[in-house]
C-alpha cells in the first residue's frame, strides 16, 4: 500500500502502512474510487454516496452493527437498530441533546475548563489527555450530562479504548458491557439521578419496558459516543494549533472564529472514519458487485474530505463559505451528541486560547496516532511559553 | 426568493446556527419549518442562502 504505487485491489484497513499514509491514501481513494474493498469490507467514500447510503437502511441496516469490520456491535442501541424500533431508542434522548436543552450547560463547561487552563498555564507544560480533554471530558459529559460517578470515567475510557483502538480486543468488548451494566445498577439505589439516566430507565416500546439488557446497551453507546470522539477532537484541536501558530494567533485575535475552527477540525479530522452497515440484498454501486449480507463502511470521516465539496480540504480553513459535512453522519443516525459535542470542544478551545495563547508541541513529545473507528491522537505534551510561537 | 425546507433534514443545526434571521430550531433540534415553504425578502436573502449552502442533508432548497 505505498503511496507513490497504484493502490492495490484491496486495502489492508489495520496495517501500519495504513495508518502512517492515511491522508495521502484518503485523498488518493477519494480521486479514483467512489467505492474500495479494505480488510473484508467496503468503504463508500464520497459526500454523496456516503449520504445516500446513510439514507437507505432498507438496503444498508445498521441491525447488524455499526463496528464497521464485523457484526460484535450489533447491542449497541439506538446505533444497532433500524425503524420501526431506532425511534423508541433515540427520541427519548432527542431533546435533552438538542442546542436548546445543552445551551445552559455553557456557564458550566466554562468554569471546569476554565479551572484545568488555569492549572495548566501554572505548570508551564501539560499533557493534554490527563491535564485538559479527557479530565474535562469526564467532568463535563461523564459525571455533569450523565450524572455517572467522576471516578468511574477512567476505567470506562480504558476498557473503551482496549476494544476500539488495535489491536481490537474483544474481551475488552464484553468487559466493558459487564463494566456499564454494574454502573447502572448502582444508579438504582441513588436518590437522584441525571434526566439521561432516568430516560435511560423509561425506555419504553409500544408501552412495554425495554428489557435491561437494552437499556445497558444504550448507555454503553451514549458512553461510547460521548467519551472519546470528543476527547480526541480537543487533542487534535490543539496539536493543530500548537503546530500552526499563524491560525492560533488569528483565532486569539479573533475569538469569534473558533466556533467556524471547532467545525474545520471536526471535519478535517475523523472521530469517526466510518461505521458499519450490512446489505440486505445484492446490489452494484460505481461497478462493484455488493452481495446480501456484505460490510459496508459508510465513509463519514473520508466524505468530509471530498474534494468534490471542499477545496484544499485537508487545510483548516476558518473563513470557508459552505462547511457543511457528515463527520456527524446523516439521516435517522445523525450524531445524537452533536451540539453537546461541539459546544464542548468551543468551550475548551475558547478556554485555552483565552488564557494560554502562545504554546508549542513538546520536542520531546511523540504523539501517537491510531486508526480505529475514529482516528486518535494521544500523548499530546505541550510547553506553555510567553512569546515562543 | 422562496426558501422550502424539506425532509431530508435531520437536524445538524448548520442554518439556524449561522442563518438566526431565516432559519429557527424546534425542541429536537431540527429545522421548525421542515415541510414548509416561505418567502424571505432581499435582506435576508444572504443569510438564507448561507444556510442552504451550508446544510450537510441538501434539505434547504431556493429558488430565486
Ligand atoms: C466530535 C465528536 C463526535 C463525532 C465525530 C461523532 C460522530 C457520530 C457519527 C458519524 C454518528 C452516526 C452513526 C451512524 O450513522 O451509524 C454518530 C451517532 C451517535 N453519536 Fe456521535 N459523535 C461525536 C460526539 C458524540 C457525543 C458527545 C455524544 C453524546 C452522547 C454522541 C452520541 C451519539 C449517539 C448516541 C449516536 C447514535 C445515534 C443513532 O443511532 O440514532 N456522539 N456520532
Ligand atoms: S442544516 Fe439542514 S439538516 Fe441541519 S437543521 Fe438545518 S435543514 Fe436540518
Amino acid at each position: 500500500m505505498t503511496i507513490d504505487g497504484a493502490l492495490p485491489e484491496e486495502l489492508d484497513y489495520f496495517s501500519p502502512e495504513f495508518n502512517d499514509n492515511f491522508d495521502e491514501i484518503i485523498a488518493e481513494i477519494l480521486e479514483e474510487r467512489p467505492i474500495v474493498r479494505a480488510s473484508g469490507m467496503w468503504i463508500v467514500t464520497r459526500h454523496e454516496d456516503v449520504r445516500a447510503v446513510a439514507n437507505d437502511w432498507e438496503t444498508f441496516t445498521s441491525s447488524r452493527g455499526t463496528i464497521p469490520w464485523n457484526e460484535s456491535g450489533a447491542h449497541f442501541r439506538p446505533t444497532a437498530v433500524d425503524p420501526p424500533l431506532h425511534p423508541h431508542f433515540r427520541d427519548p434522548f432527542a431533546k435533552l441533546f438538542a442546542p436548546r436543552a445543552i445551551g445552559p450547560l455553557e456557564p458550566f463547561m466554562r468554569q471546569e475548563a476554565r479551572a484545568l487552563v488555569a492549572a495548566i498555564k501554572e505548570k508551564r507544560e501539560c499533557d493534554l489527555d490527563a491535564d485538559l480533554s479527557a479530565t474535562y471530558i469526564s467532568n463535563v459529559f461523564f459525571s455533569g450530562v450523565l450524572g455517572l460517578p467522576r471516578e468511574v470515567a477512567p476505567k470506562m475510557l480504558e476498557l473503551i479504548n482496549r476494544w476500539n483502538l488495535p489491536p481490537f480486543d474483544q474481551e475488552a468488548l464484553a468487559e466493558y458491557g459487564r463494566y456499564v451494566d454494574e454502573i447502572l445498577r448502582s444508579q438504582l439505589e441513588v436518590p437522584e439521578r441525571s434526566p439521561m439516566i432516568e430516560a435511560l430507565l423509561n425506555l419504553e416500546v409500544d408501552g412495554e419496558p425495554v428489557a435491561w439488557e437494552d437499556k445497558c446497551n444504550t448507555l454503553s453507546l451514549l458512553i461510547v459516543g460521548g467519551l472519546d470522539t470528543t476527547i480526541n477532537a480537543i487533542n487534535q484541536s490543539l496539536l493543530h494549533l500548537a503546530t500552526h501558530p499563524d491560525l492560533r494567533a488569528e483565532l486569539v485575535d479573533d475569538p469569534s472564529l473558533i466556533p467556524a475552527a471547532v467545525e474545520e477540525f471536526i471535519r478535517r479530522y475523523p472521530g469517526v472514519v466510518g461505521l458499519g452497515r450490512s446489505a440486505t440484498r445484492d446490489l452494484e454501486l460505481h461497478g462493484q458487485k455488493i452481495k446480501q449480507g456484505d460490510r459496508v463502511m459508510v465513509g463519514f470521516g473520508t466524505a468530509a474530505r471530498d474534494p468534490r465539496m471542499f477545496d484544499d480540504p485537508l487545510e483548516i480553513d476558518v473563513h470557508r463559505q459552505a462547511q457543511g459535512h457528515l463527520a456527524f453522519g446523516s439521516g435517522i443516525h445523525r450524531c445524537l451528541g452533536s451540539h453537546f459535542a461541539r459546544l464542548e470542544v468551543r468551550v475548551a478551545l475558547e478556554e485555552f486560547l483565552a488564557a494560554i495563547p502562545h504554546f508549542t508541541l513538546d520536542p520531546e513529545s511523540q504523539p501517537r496516532i491510531t486508526t480505529g473507528i475514529g482516528r486518535e491522537v494521544h500523548g499530546v505534551r505541550l510547553l506553555i511559553g510567553d512569546e515562543l510561537g | 426568493m422562496q426558501v422550502s425546507v424539506t425532509d431530508k433534514c435531520s437536524g445538524h443545526g448548520r442554518c439556524y446556527t449561522l442563518a438566526k434571521g431565516v432559519y429557527q430550531d424546534d425542541e429536537i433540534g431540527y429545522n421548525a419549518a421542515i415541510g414548509q415553504t416561505f418567502e424571505v425578502g432581499a435582506d435576508r436573502a444572504d443569510e438564507a442562502r448561507l444556510g442552504a449552502i451550508n446544510c450537510p442533508e441538501a434539505a434547504i432548497l431556493i429558488s430565486e
